[in-house]
């Protein structure tokens, strides 16, 4: 199957004109699954991080939301230890005008504004609660830690 | 599946723990999604009734939202507009996937099958007003 134009435009203007603190390269081998980075973004607690995820478009792409995934470990209430994201756009609210480079963006505003409420990562949700100044440390520690 | 909810009330902390596991699970989100509002789509007829857009009407350069290609490039370009808002616009071809499985549109996510439903009330209601308008005209022609 040949790649849709859509995809094409896509990857030419995440190349050509990046978002800030985000890159996303697509595999030679295979143009549907990206390597991304997202830089932790200032005065939060991934600040100095560099985060490496996978994204893949599946072949209904853009009729479902792209497949996206944390490849390093990281202390979010919403991203589990298997890296899956919970955010709506990635799920109910996906809307086929939506393109990979809003995604990144709603993923990097994730990690400025963690959800507690609507957890993914249940005990890293109850901490963030209930120990708030201990779970944000330990979010820069496992920064630190894992992310460079 | 059914939940005792007093006896959940008088063990919140059990009751809390089984629903963060039932919440955890990916099964349970896609279900959970699945029943969502808006996950069922329109109908063929709807999408055969949606407004034609003829490419005099759209800006030069416009391009369809899904497929981001320019309205005009297609051999047959076939553009329809969303009952939501005059500038949603899609090609056919790329708004009927979309809306087969889902009620929203993909700009504003205004539920479609709702919007036309009200603008629909709302023409007949108009109609009916004019209706009585015209009787009492006519009225007035009678005694004039
Ligand atoms: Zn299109
Ligand atoms: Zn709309």
């Amino acid at each position: 199957m040949s790649l849709p134009k859509r995809i094409i435009r896509e990857t030419e203007r995440l190349i050509s004109d990046p978002v800030p603190g985000i890159t996303a390269v697509p595999h030679s081998d295979n143009l549907r699954y990206f390597d991304v980075t997202i830089q932790g973004p200032e005065s939060s607690p991934y600040e100095n991080g560099k985060f490496k995820l996978e994204l893949f478009l599946p072949d209904e792409y853009p009729m479902v939301a792209p497949k996206v995934r944390f490849l390093t470990k990281i202390y979010h209430p919403n991203i589990d230890r298997l890296g899956r994201i919970c955010l709506d756009v990635l799920k109910n609210n996906w809307s086929p005008a939506l393109q990979i480079r809003t995604i990144l963006l709603s993923i990097q505003a994730l990690l400025s504004s963690p959800n507690p409420d609507d957890p993914l990562a249940n005990e890293v949700a109850e901490e963030w609660k209930n120990n708030n100044v201990h779970a944000i440390a330990t979010a820069k520690e496992w920064t630190e830690k894992y992310a460079n | 599946m059914s939940y005792v909810v007093p006896d959940a009330e008088n063990n919140t902390d059990l009751f809390q723990t089984m629903l963060n596991s039932l919440l955890s699970s990916p099964d349970t989100m896609m279900v959970l999604g699945g029943e969502s509002k808006g996950k069922d789509g329109v109908d063929n007829e709807f999408l055969d009734t949606l407004d034609r857009v003829s490419l005099k009407e759209l800006p030069k350069g416009s391009r369809c939202p899904i497929c981001t290609n320019d309205f005009r490039s297609g051999e047959y370009p076939l553009v329809v507009r969303l009952p939501c808002d005059s500038r949603h616009c899609f090609d056919l071809e790329c708004i009927s996937p979309w809306l087969k499985m889902n009620r929203t549109c993909p700009l504003c996510r205004e539920d479609v099958t709702e919007v036309r439903q009200k603008k629909l009330e709302g023409l007949v209601r108009k109609a009916k007003e004019e209706g009585g308008e015209e009787d009492e005209e006519e009225g007035w022609e009678m005694y004039g």
